[in-house]
């Protein structure tokens, strides 16, 4: 059974206890394509006469339908497979109600559905029997589909869809395999067939079935990988070359199933297709319709993937491959082999190991019965500077190197200076040297620099680094006599500038300007948009992280899937509490409110926690409310005023939990060992409460943004976690996600397309406050309301209906004016300016809230 | 030693030694413990070095045996756009071989040519049914029944029946004057209808049925007795007529029938934000009742699923064939009673 078969399975099961009368009328009309509401309301009055007119509500707002329009639905096509295997127990003369019903209200649709459904009614009231039926009823539409272009694609478009929910007999027709040939060969990539396995082999090759003539051979690449194969170009890292047509062609790829039989699927020869595959699958026969047969074999010897060679570390790019083996050994493979472990990450599955003193980061996860491997791939592009300097061991900047500094700013180039690498008179000694190799460089020659012995040394490290493409050079022969310039520097783009006035010429802006356009992505004026480190981090990382968080007063929400005790393998209210991400609830926040020493001590700071711990404290009285009883686990020391103030809830229960797992100061020492990837703390923290209590557009240093970007990819990645499980607990639960999970992904490519990879503490915490404070607000200004909650989950809190629940605001907030007002004038400039993330923001807030608000999972 | 791994130790530094000291197992377990990594170590999945894992250093140097041929080579160039990705399944070392590098072309099948069959007109639609084939939109009300539920249900009372026979020989029996003749009650639909239709985005399986009970309560009260206004979530949220504005909405004159087509918030999806909430509907009913109008509500949902409060509130009316003219009369009466 496919994942795609047991997820139905599963909603078919949920969705049968919450929601009977929606799959019975699903059943029903499980023998059309399409439903309309005519359809629906015959259907139910004939074969269900018992359910009210609620039930068509139920079923058109069901997770059982795949989409929706105002004028019909469609059914999730493995749904509707499980439904039509129901049907035959219903008895032959409702089955042939409910045909009679479909043909009647689709007698005067297109050719094409009426065929599918004909073919549907055949496989579902005759079985195999009528294979030969089906086969001969397919051939008009693969006469049709070879019969011109323009019809060809038609069908094409037909068959692509209507292959994918037809059932498996009709699928081991013939005429169904040569359909799925001449789609995907048609199609360029938009091909689905993929998809579906189950066909029959066509004997020889079909180029008949082609779109047009074969005229040349090119080279199309693919990649087997656990459970599926990728379609890519040739040069993509550890493809295979395949020769294909190069018109359009088709791949008809098979492989044998655990019984020994041969199993085979479809796809369009073109890069980016994937076809799934079983997951313990070593083995393809690869043909195309042009007539190329290949065996694709995993090779069980292989080691290394990819031979790491220092030309590849030099490229700074990524690089995957596969390593077999233990991993300690794996790394030790890549050591030997040239590559310096700090242009590595090695990852597999979800865990990711991050080295504080060589900087590099692993990522590990020993799946159950999988052999021990590692993902190898150099670290992608970071920040990258343009470092200027005289000397690399000269500290002292003359005012040649100042113009020019001036000038790469004006051309939008962020220059560092040789304080931020620790340079040190012997350029060996660097302390920083993976932040140089991370860095261009602008480097001045002057002519006390050539004749100096350390220079000369220098410039051929210089040159070394430049070469593996470490640094970018623009070479200033500052005063310089043309034979002493070491050619070894000429090779690089340079310039003669004989006084600091020169610079300000034509020859020189033309020269800076060539160099800035040349350099890599990550230099110059899209350095501000560096990628925070977008892999999960560890849980020592997010505990850091949360630390330094909860240190400023953050609210975080974290929850770690910690190999030893993964929620996702326990019950199912942990499952539905890891999903929401709130298992981690910051306790030190709430305390803001319920105790005033903290808030003294902590200054400005408790302000913004107060306002987020207000949010919380409104989470708790819900709860308090609504279930009569629940557990608050407690992650970190909690005041003892504060665990007076939930006792006094009589209806809490308090589960102190393992406090020293969030420990004060364990985040702290965490994030110091993690040297300048995090940040010196102290003076983090320095800054950050300098800069008020609440962080700006201007004021937080590059490094809170990298950390907080990551503590929010962390809930980002249990999104994706969670997209990879299935078994939700319950049809609401899973409604739940459903709604959120779009508009996370959706967000994503929001985000890809502002060139941010994550979330920005500069432009985004604004509105995370905004959004937490508005709820805030609006909840707390007429608690009562609260009490006539009877019925959360429909508790409607989308954009839109925060307005219903403005509509309560009665009472005073307590709340300082100061922020309420600032956050309102944040609020109102980030709308405008990222409306799409602010209503983000505000989701992820509602879907927490709505999670409070929930019943605990059955 | 200690058990814990300082902070500042890595697990690059226990590579490093590994690749310099190249140490057997025992010596390797060592430095782990040196390092204090015992704890990282345990959490990459292995407790302690494997037998062995050690041992291969020298192995490990040695480039991969070469392919056996014919086989494609492993490319060595390094693609730019190749970002390391969790979701991505790991790629295996693989090879392709061809196994053959032309399969004979088939000929295209004969039935291909064969002019008794004509290729499938995707698009092409077969003309619609008449008559008896053709599969009508079932009203949600029975057709029979549909104009007397509908005159129940929109109806008032009135005391201008006919005279009321016994009242006047009760009160001629005590020798009383009649100057008012007593009638006996009846019903009327004279008072009107506003009627109110829920366009939200819930509802949208209902929409033909909407359509058609408009024409058909029209029908029934006379077109210049309804005036109808569609909404969203509820009518508190505002009213608007075809092409008109949003606009708050307003009461009818009192004793005007305000019927809601809607289904009061019950159905759709969850988090819709066209789903009312209870307590907007119950704020809707209060503000109707005190304009001194009647509050009816065609539901197509069975009263199983409607909230107490609501069908306290307001007169729901089953939208379906279970509902019968007999249980709507022996409910209302002669119809909705208007105060004052």
């Amino acid at each position: 059974m496919t994942d795609e078969a047991q997820a139905a399975r599963e909603l078919l099961g949920v969705v049968s206890r919450e929601m009977p009368e929606a799959v019975e009328l699903a059943e029903a009309v499980a023998l059309a394509v399409r439903v309309e509401p005519s359809l629906l309301r015959a259907a139910r009055l004939a074969l269900c006469p018992a359910l009210d007119a609620g039930a068509e509500s139920d079923l058109w707002f069901s997770p059982l339908v795949s989409s929706s329009s105002a004028a019909a639905i469609v059914l999730d096509r493995d749904v509707l497979a499980l439904l039509r295997e129901r049907l035959p127990a219903r008895g032959e003369q409702w089955m042939r109600t409910a045909r009679e019903l479909v043909e009647r209200a689709h007698a005067g649709e297109p050719e094409a559905l009426r065929l599918e459904e004909e073919v549907t009614w055949q496989c579902t009231s005759r079985g195999d029997a009528a294979r030969h039926d089906i086969e001969q009823r397919l051939r008009p539409a693969v006469k049709a589909m070879v019969s011109g272009r323009e019809r060809g694609l038609e069908v094409a478009r037909w068959a692509n869809r209507a292959l994918l929910s037809m059932p498996p007999t009709a699928v081991r027709t013939e005429s169904a395999a040569m359909l799925a040939v001449g789609s995907a060969a048609r199609l360029q990539g938009a091909s689905q067939v993929g998809q579906r396995s189950g066909f029959v082999a066509l004997e020889g090759a079909p180029q008949w079935l082609l779109p047009q003539e074969s005229t040349g051979k090119r080279v199309l690449g693919v990649r087997l990988r656990r459970g599926e194969l990728e379609i890519t170009t040739p040069d993509e890292p550890l493809a295979l070359g395949l020769e294909v047509s190069t018109a359009s062609d088709a791949l008809e790829i098979s492989w044998q199933n655990e019984d020994g039989l041969a199993e085979v699927r479809h796809a369009n020869a073109a890069p980016g297709e994937r076809v799934g595959l079983p997951s313990d699958c070593d083995k393809v026969e690869l043909r195309t319709a042009s007539g190329m047969q290949y065996v694709i074999e995993r090779d069980p010897e292989a080691r290394l993937a990819y031979r790491f060679t220092k030309e590849a570390a030099a490229t700074w790019r990524a690089l995957p491959a596969e390593i077999t083996g233990e991993a300690a050994d794996a790394l030790r493979q890549l050591a030997v082999q040239g590559a310096e472990p700090s242009s590595l990450r090695l990852e597999q599955g979800q865990w990711l190991f991050r080295s504080a003193g060589r900087r590099f980061d692993a990522r590990y996860a020993l799946e159950e019965g999988e052999p021990p491997h590692a993902l190898v791939s150099t670290v992608e592009p970071v920040r990258r500077h343009v470092y200027i300097s005289s000397s690399f061991f000269e500290k002292q900047r003359d005012p040649l190197v100042d113009d020019i500094r001036r000038l790469l700013l004006r051309q939008g180039v962020t220059v560092a200076s040789g304080e931020d690498f620790g340079v040190s008179l012997n350029w060996q000694r660097f302390e920083h040297p993976e932040l140089m190799k991370a860095s261009g460089a602008v480097v001045v020659i002057t002519h006390s620099t050539l004749e100096s012995e350390w220079a000369q040394r220098e410039i051929g490290a210089i040159t070394d680094l430049a070469q593996r493409g470490f640094l970018e050079l623009l070479v200033f022969d500052a005063g310089v006599r043309e034979e002493l310039l070491p050619g070894e520097l000429r090779q690089f783009q340079h310039l003669r500038v004989r006084s600091p006035e020169e610079l300000h010429g034509r020859e020189a802006e033309r020269a800076i300007a060539a160099f800035v356009a040349r350099l890599p992505a990550g230099i110059g004026p899209e350095s501000q948009r560096v990628r925070p480190p977008h892999a999960p981090p560890t849980p020592e990382y997010a505990l850091a992280l949360a630390d330094v968080a909860n240190a400023i007063g953050v609210m975080v929400h974290v929850t770690f899937a910690d190999p030893e005790s993964n929620p996702l393998s326990q019950t199912p209210e942990q499952w539905h509490v890891f999903r929401h991400g709130l298992e981690a609830l910051f306790f030190p926040a709430v305390s803001a409110v319920l105790d005033p020493e903290w808030k003294k001590q902590q200054g400005s700071g408790a302000q913004f926690g107060e306002t987020v711990a207000g949010w919380w404290r409104v989470a708790l009285e819900l709860l308090a409310r609504q279930r009569g009883s629940f557990k608050v686990r407690i992650y970190q020391p909690v005041a003892p005023r504060t665990i007076d103030y939930l006792k006094s809830r009589a209806s809490l229960e308090i589960e102190p939990g393992e406090p020293t797992s969030l420990a004060m100061g364990r985040g702290r020492e965490l994030a110091a060992a993690m040297g300048s990837h995090t940040g010196d703390l102290d003076k983090m923290l320095k800054e950050y409460d300098g800069s008020g209590w609440m962080p700006d557009q201007a004021s937080p240093p590059g490094v809170h943004r990298e950390e907080f970007a990551a503590l929010i990819e962390v809930a980002g990645e249990l999104l994706a976690q969670v997209e990879s499980t299935s078994s939700p607990p319950g049809y609401a639960h899973r409604a739940w996600l459903d709604f959120l999970q779009p508009r996370w992904w959706r967000q994503r490519d929001e985000f890809a397309r502002l060139g941010i990879e994550g979330f920005s503490v500069a432009q985004d915490l604004p509105e995370f406050l905004a959004a937490a404070a508005q709820l805030t607000l609006r909840i707390l200004r007429q608690p009562q309301e609260l009490e006539r909650i009877t019925d959360p989950v429909s508790l409607s809190l989308q954009p839109g209906s925060g307005e219903v629940i403005a509509s309560w605001l009665a009472e005073p907030l307590d709340l300082g004016q100061t922020n309420v007002s600032r956050i309102r004038q944040f609020a109102e400039v980030q709308r405008e300016r990222l409306p799409d993330l602010f209503e983000w923001t505000m989701d992820g807030l509602l879907n927490s809230l709505r999670h409070l608000l929930s019943p605990p999972a059955a | 030693v200690s058990t814990q791994a300082p902070s500042s130790i890595s697990l690059a530094d226990l590579i490093s030694a590994v690749v310099h000291l190249e140490p057997d197992d025992e010596a390797a377990r060592r430095i782990v413990q040196l390092l204090g990594l015992e704890t990282v170590v345990a959490g990459l999945g292995v407790d302690r070095p494997l037998p062995g894992a050690y041992d291969s250093i020298r192995e490990a140097a040695t480039p991969p045996p070469p392919a056996t041929l014919p086989r494609t080579e492993l490319p060595l160039g390094v693609t730019p756009q190749v970002p390391p990705s969790l979701a991505e399944p790991p790629i295996y070392v693989a090879t392709a071989e061809l196994s053959f590098d032309r399969r004979v072309a088939t000929s295209p099948p004969s039935w291909l040519a064969d002019p008794a069959m004509p290729p499938m007109q995707p698009a092409s639609k077969a003309p619609a049914p008449n008559g008896e084939a053709a599969l009508l939109h079932e009203p949600l009300f029975s057709r029979l029944g549909e104009r007397a539920i509908l005159s129940a249900a929109l109806a008032t009372e009135t005391n201008e029946g006919a005279i009321d026979i016994r009242k006047v020989e009760s009160r001629l029996a005590e020798r009383q004057s009649i100057a008012v003749l007593p009638r006996l009650p009846s019903s009327t639909l004279r008072r009107g209808v506003q009627l109110l239709l829920d366009h939200s985005e819930t509802f949208a399986p209902y929409a033909r049925d909407r359509e058609a009970v408009t024409t058909a309560i029209g029908n029934v009260v006379g077109r210049h007795g309804v005036s109808w206004l569609r909404f969203r979530g509820s009518p508190q949220r505002g009213v608007f007529a075809p092409r008109k504005q949003v606009a708050p909405w307003r009461p009818p004159p009192r004793g005007t029938v305000v019927a809601l087509v809607s289904d009061v918030g019950i159905g759709g999806p969850a988090f819709s934000p066209d789903r009312a909430m209870e307590t907007e509907w119950l704020e809707f009913a209060a503000m109707v009742q005190a304009a001194g109008c009647p509050l009816v509500a065609f539901v197509p949902f069975g009263p199983r699923r409607w909230p107490s409060s609501l069908a306290h509130a307001m007169v729901l009316i089953q939208w379906d064939r279970a509902t019968s003219v007999r249980a709507l009369r022996r409910a209302l009466g002669k119809g909705h009673r208007v105060s004052g």
